[in-house]
């Protein structure tokens, strides 16, 4: 029974992608001067970035490449996000003066947009994967940090009392309840800061640096490759599900006590 | 005469709400000896989880001063353990972690831990659920967790604000026999809050009647009947009419009456 599930499951899920593959298939595909490549030359502009051997241009087998500088940056601006944000929201979170110092300053900065931030960027970190890091880090920030925030507030005072009446010291209880109480929190934040730093990621990589997803993106579109454009961005979607995940995966077994099936 | 088990001396507890001081227990004085069973009576709003709360040290008394064992009360301890109507376990902790929690943070060998751990959840009968998460337990079931996790840190006093209030009475009954055991079998002392007169009279060795506006202990009562009670004896509804009468001035003649239904 599981199996015919899961492939019930999957023909569900795949049924809307294959339905707008058509769609643009029919769109494009007649017309000789279209500016959007058919699928078809897609796909194959695709398996010639990850794997080579069709066109054999500059951009053949490049893919990896790239991949692995976006994930660098991408898991570099999010680590650097989890390490202030979270240690951050907890503090705030738990003590009332340090949140309302720091909290009107964080509200101002939050609705500023990451683009906006890009000069600056420059300025501060210089062209290259700094200001990448940087870029990341920023749009990253504020969702683990409000959600981890949100968890510690919303730890339930009954825990609290029932570990003080316990005997845990004043020093341990954030170990020992307010963290473990805030961490289905901070794992829905994780998750949409993972997705907010892929989302970022090419404004990231606009900062000068020559490998990435985001820099072939931009690189490909003055040279008007669409067809590369679209294998960037393909494969930016394809690393932003996996990494999800992978996440998620890290998550169901660390919150396992809280999920409702099994 | 040795020093009182549990003693409260002229506690008052004020809280502000609203820039207005709400008194929720008026001067009380309370001496309780260890081994008793003492059932907290009273209205809804009359203090009773605050008298509770001030033993537990959750929160310090306006005026007055609560002493266990000759020591004066500040913070909690888990020498006064509490039972919370909500049962309060740490929902990431496997029942047998819930239990072990007290001991483990008290800093105990390993293996005395779980020794421990492993004693009182045969004594509440959940030794086959000890791998279970709190949420995959039914009421009753948390309830005796919050029970053995209790036990486990060494309590001398019980604090148990309507523990089974939320419970069938099936359940109910089962778990107030397994509570008199086990307070038998450890010498424990308890002070319990409940809403049910005939739930009082069944537990108690001493009743206190406690009343509104401002709260209040207005009666206090020992009970001598031997366990186990039988509630369609004559004795027992004497003593539960006396008690009705106390709280409601008036007798009561409803078999199943509690305050919920009486104030509604
Ligand atoms: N933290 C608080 N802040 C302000 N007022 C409070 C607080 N806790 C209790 N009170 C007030 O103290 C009074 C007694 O409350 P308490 O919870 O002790 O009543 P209770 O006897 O336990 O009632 P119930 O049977 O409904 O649980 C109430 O009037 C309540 O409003
Ligand atoms: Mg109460």
């Amino acid at each position: 029974m599981r199996p015919a599930r899961f492939l019930q499951r999957l023909l569900l899920a795949l049924a809307l992608p294959a339905a707008c593959l058509v769609l643009w298939q029919v769109a494009v595909g007649g017309s000789q001067y279209s500016l959007i490549p058919p699928p078809t030359e897609v796909a194959l502009q695709w398996w010639d970035m990850v794997f080579g051997g069709v066109y054999d241009d500059a951009y053949s087998g490049t893919m990896w490449e790239h991949s692995w500088a976006s994930l660098y940056r991408v898991f570099g601006g999010f680590a650097l996000a989890v390490v202030v944000g979270v240690p951050l929201g907890m503090v705030m979170g738990r003590i009332e003066i340090a949140q309302r110092a720091i909290d009107p300053t964080l509200q101002i900065l939050r609705p500023i947009p990451v683009t906006a931030w890009l000069p600056l960027s420059l300025i501060l970190f210089g062209i290259g994967p700094r200001s990448a890091f940087f870029l990341v880090f920023l749009g990253a920030l504020w969702p683990i940090l409000l959600n981890t925030v949100f968890g510690v507030r919303n730890t339930d005072p009954r825990l609290t009392e029932a570990a003080a009446m316990l005997g845990v010291r004043k020093t341990a209880m954030f170990r020992r309840v307010v963290l473990p109480a805030a961490l289905p929190a901070i794992f829905t934040g994780l998750r949409l800061s993972l997705g907010i730093a892929w989302v970022v990621i090419v404004i990231g990589e606009m900062t000068g640096v020559r490998t990435g997803l985001g820099a072939v993106i931009m690189e490909a579109r003055q040279l008007s490759r669409t067809a590369v454009v679209l294998s960037g961005m393909i494969t930016i979607g394809a690393l932003g599900f996996l990494t999800d995940y992978g996440l998620q995966m890290i998550g169901c077994h660390l919150l396992r006590w809280n999920s409702d099936d099994d | 005469m040795t020093e009182p088990f549990l003693y409260l001396k002229n506690v008052t507890k004020r809280f502000s709400l609203h820039d207005r001081n709400v008194t929720a227990l008026s001067t009380t004085s309370l001496t309780i000896a260890e081994g008793e069973f003492v059932c907290l009576l009273g209205p809804s709003g009359c203090g009773k989880s605050t008298l509770l709360r001030l033993v537990a040290g959750f929160e310090t008394p306006s005026e007055g001063e609560i002493f266990f064992q000759g020591r004066k009360v500040g913070e909690p301890g888990p020498e006064r353990g509490m039972v919370f109507q909500d049962y309060a376990l740490f929902p990431w902790l496997t029942v047998r972690q819930n239990v072990e929690f007290g001991p483990r943070a008290r800093g105990l060998k390993r293996s005395d831990v779980e020794a421990t751990a492993q004693r009182f959840l045969e004594m509440v009968g959940l030794e086959a659920f000890s791998d279970a998460w709190p949420r995959q337990l039914s009421g009753g079931m948390r309830q005796r967790v919050a029970i053995a996790r209790v036990l486990a840190n060494d309590a001398r006093l019980v604090l148990m604000d309507e523990p089974f209030g939320a419970l069938d009475a099936m359940t109910r009954e089962h778990l107030q026999k397994e509570l008199l055991t086990i307070c038998r079998q450890t010498g424990l002392t308890a002070l319990f809050v409940t809403h049910s007169i005939e739930e009082a009279v069944m537990l108690g060795s001493r009743v206190l009647v406690m009343s509104t506006g401002p709260g209040r202990v207005v009666s206090d009562k020992r009970i001598d009947l031997s366990h186990p009670r039988d509630p369609t004896s004559a004795r027992f509804n004497a003593i539960r009419r006396a008690l009705s009468e106390t709280l409601y001035g008036a007798p009561d003649a409803d078999h199943e009456t509690d305050l919920f239904k009486k104030e509604a």
